[in-house]
């Protein structure tokens, strides 16, 4: 894809040790990213001031508080509020993580906070809203532009995608999974392809 | 007399991050520019230019990012190009000189002789050293669709938290494609095709009629496309999404059955740079003697093995006049069976890196050409199309919204979002947010204070890059990726601090805007909240 062949190797830099990115801008905070269908990554910050005011409040229970971060789940077509999809200790990470959600196209939220050994949670930060794609064909469908699956079937049958079974668009599906786990697009790594080493 | 049943379009996307680094004498990331001037680009136009001279009808579809244009009208990095191309001139007359014995690689030899002299000419010549103003001759003459890109190949579904970030980044790359090419684009490649649902909206914005996704992102639209990925569909916005075709994809990308793996082809692992001794080639391989490929390759693939034949550009182009008929005559097939089921003339996509033709695959510019006249004199079944032509035959397509999605491995994000780089995205939202609050609360500033806002627009836009992610996860040349994002990230964060501080350091600003001087009539305002 690009030009960054394999054989390149680091230029030397000659200046000054560079500064580093700071660990977190002293705010709180809990951002989610779509991945894919299955996965989101979350990072966070708890600003030294949340932490100071919940200590004060907590005391030593601060300290002995496990940091749990929450994903909730928004039910499609229903007014309900979100529930808990899953819950993460992620006490003492590198304030990231990457999570399995499991469930494309749906929709999610966070919220990251202290649980204290008594079982009071304090909340930290709420998300942003994200959500998940399909992996799959919408059932949706326009009545005016109406889809005949036989015209899919043969469509890609002729391109080796799917077999004579009847269930055409799960082997379609299948087929652009395993498709997308195997086939590189790109320069370097489409020559390594030609080029087993 | 045969009827037209199909359409193709091909479409190459040409894109190099911006990189230019008047600190240094010799940069190795400096060098994937003027290799892809030497291997793609100028081949690219050589072949347009003996289309047009031969009377040939063509159809092509070229995404220029915006990152590339200005490197390409770059002064500097075109003296230095042709510097460069100085040396691969006299490398290759050495080289005629060192193979006097050896019939094979002293034809080869001098093939790369002239071929380094014709560029040189074309370069400083006929082109005027811009080659964007090149390419855009081909689009007046109608031959070639040129779309532009985001402004600085941002991923823009990991962007998807900074509204006003994604807005500029569109906003800019139509600038910026403006400023070059006199006009305005029609059509956006967007970056690794990645979409995020809602983003067609800025693009209706901007006056974009189309963009680029891949095959999953159509057919797993909502609802569900009756006509598969062969023709457009419209998001809701009404901007038209053309989705990659699988098959004519596989014929030339796949490592196991692709074209450009075929044993005649020349053999990229086998350059001069690393083959030949080092007291003879140090002064063509980089300044601190590591070696680097110097484009000059005397081999062809010949196998799966270690062992390879000297290149025979023969048979080589004989094997790319064979692949751009077989492609042809699968191209006619599959129209005439999509035709016949769909009851509509299909549109397949085909859309490449640019750089592939040429730099990886040699042949790959010759096939383009064999593929252009194939398609004009051998046959009426399939005709080359643009997007933009393809929708004013077709303007009535079906509206649904594709999937979010990317070309890249797995059809998401993960290339960009996983252990190796994932710890950028604080830092890039961040940067975002708070060029967001600058232009809210300056909205209208003068002299020094709107050089550092302006400054502080392209310090974002740089980190905002993709590639640097990219290459983290393919593990290249991490560091200097590390170090890109790193600078322009306390770049921007110096900026920002000076700015809402009111305490300007112009000394180093003047440094700065000097470094990283992409896009000179940026304007900051691009980043301030919509009304």
């Amino acid at each position: 894809m690009y030009m960054f062949d394999q054989q390149y190797k680091p230029e030397t830099i000659v200046e000054p040790p560079p500064e580093e990115l700071p660990d977190g801008y002293g705010e709180d905070r809990l951002t989610l990213m779509v991945r894919d269908p299955y996965w989101a990554f979350a990072y966070w910050e708890v600003s030294g001031e949340k932490k100071s005011s919940l200590r004060k409040v907590l005391g030593d229970q601060f300290d002995a508080s496990r940091l749990l971060l929450r994903i909730f789940i928004k039910e499609k077509n229903k007014e309900d509020l979100p529930r808990l999809h899953m819950e993460v200790d992620v006490t003492g990470s590198a304030a990231s993580w990457h999570l399995h959600l499991g469930r494309p196209d749906s929709s999610f939220t966070g919220q990251i906070g202290y649980l204290t050994p008594g079982g009071e949670f304090h909340s930290v930060a709420l998300s942003n809203t994200i959500r998940t794609p399909r992996d799959t064909f919408a059932d949706e469908v326009d009545s005016e532009w109406m889809v005949i699956e036989e015209t899919y079937h043969r469509i890609f049958k002729m391109v080796g995608e799917v077999g004579s079974s009847p269930h055409i668009l799960e082997d379609l599906r299948r087929s652009i999974a395993r498709r997308l786990e195997e086939e590189h697009v790109g320069g370097s790594e489409f020559l390594n392809g030609i080029h087993p080493s | 007399m045969e009827d037209c049943k199909g359409y193709l379009s091909l479409v190459l996307h040409a894109h190099l991050p911006y990189v230019r680094h008047p600190e240094y004498t010799d940069s190795f990331e400096e060098d994937w520019l003027y290799e892809a001037i030497t291997e793609t680009y100028i081949p690219l136009l050589n072949v347009f230019e003996s289309l047009v001279r031969d009377g040939i009808d063509f159809r092509l579809t070229l995404s220029l990012s915006p990152p590339l244009m200005e490197m390409l009208a770059d002064p500097l990095l075109q003296d230095r190009y042709v510097q460069h191309l100085e040396k691969l001139i006299e490398l290759a007359d050495k080289e005629v000189a060192r193979t006097q014995g050896q019939r094979e690689f002293n034809k080869l030899a001098l093939m790369y002789q002239m071929r380094f002299r014709k560029s040189h000419q074309r370069y400083t010549g006929q082109y005027g050293r811009n080659l964007v103003k090149a390419f855009g001759a081909f689009q007046e003459l109608g031959k070639l669709e040129i779309t532009t890109c985001a402004a600085t190949h941002g991923f823009l579904p990991l962007m998807e938290v900074n509204r006003e970030a994604v807005r500029a980044q569109i906003r800019i790359g139509a600038k910026v494609y403006e400023k070059h090419l006199g006009r305005r684009p029609r059509g956006i490649w967007l970056p690794e095709c990645g979409y995020n649902p809602g983003d067609d909206e800025v693009l209706r914005e901007e006056g974009i009629r189309f963009f680029f996704v891949d095959t999953h992102a159509v057919l797993y639209a909502s609802p569900k496309p009756r006509y598969a990925v062969y023709a457009p569909i419209y998001c809701p916005s009404g901007v038209a999404a053309f989705g990659r075709d699988l098959e004519s994809s596989k014929q030339v990308w796949s490592s196991k059955e692709g074209y450009p793996g075929d044993y005649d082809y020349r053999e990229f692992y086998r350059d001069v740079g690393y083959d030949l001794d080092m007291d003879y080639i140090r002064p063509y391989i980089h300044e601190s003697g590591q070696r680097i490929n110097t484009g000059i390759k005397y081999y062809r693939i010949t196998g799966t093995g270690d062992h390879k034949e000297p290149y025979v550009p023969e048979w080589a182009m004989e094997k790319a006049a064979a692949h751009a008929g077989n492609f042809m005559f699968n191209r006619e097939k599959q129209a005439d069976f999509l035709y016949g089921i769909l009851g509509r003339e299909p549109i397949i996509v085909a859309p490449y890196d640019a750089e592939l033709f040429g730099h990886w695959w040699y042949e790959g510019p010759a096939w383009i050409n064999f593929l252009s006249r194939k398609m004009y004199y051998d046959q009426k079944k399939v005709r080359m199309i643009t997007p933009s032509e393809y929708l004013d035959k077709f303007p009535q397509n079906q509206v649904a919204t594709p999937s979010l999605s990317s070309w890249g491995h797995k059809g998401y994000a993960e290339v960009w979002l996983n252990g190796s780089n994932d710890w950028i995205y604080r830092h890039l939202h961040k940067a975002a947010e708070r060029m967001t609050e600058l232009a809210d609360r300056f909205r209208t500033a003068e002299g020094l204070r709107r050089r550092a806002l302006n400054q502080a627009a392209r310090e974002l836009l740089l980190a905002q890059s993709s590639d640097w992610a990219f290459i983290m996860k393919t593990g290249t040349m991490t560091e200097y990726a590390r170090k890109r994002t790193r600078d322009h990230v306390l770049r921007f964060t110096r900026l920002y601090e000076n700015i809402m501080g009111d305490a300007l350091d112009e000394g180093w600003l003047r440094d700065i805007e000097g470094k990283d001087n992409f896009y000179q009539e940026i304007d900051y305002r691009d980043y301030a909240t919509a009304r």
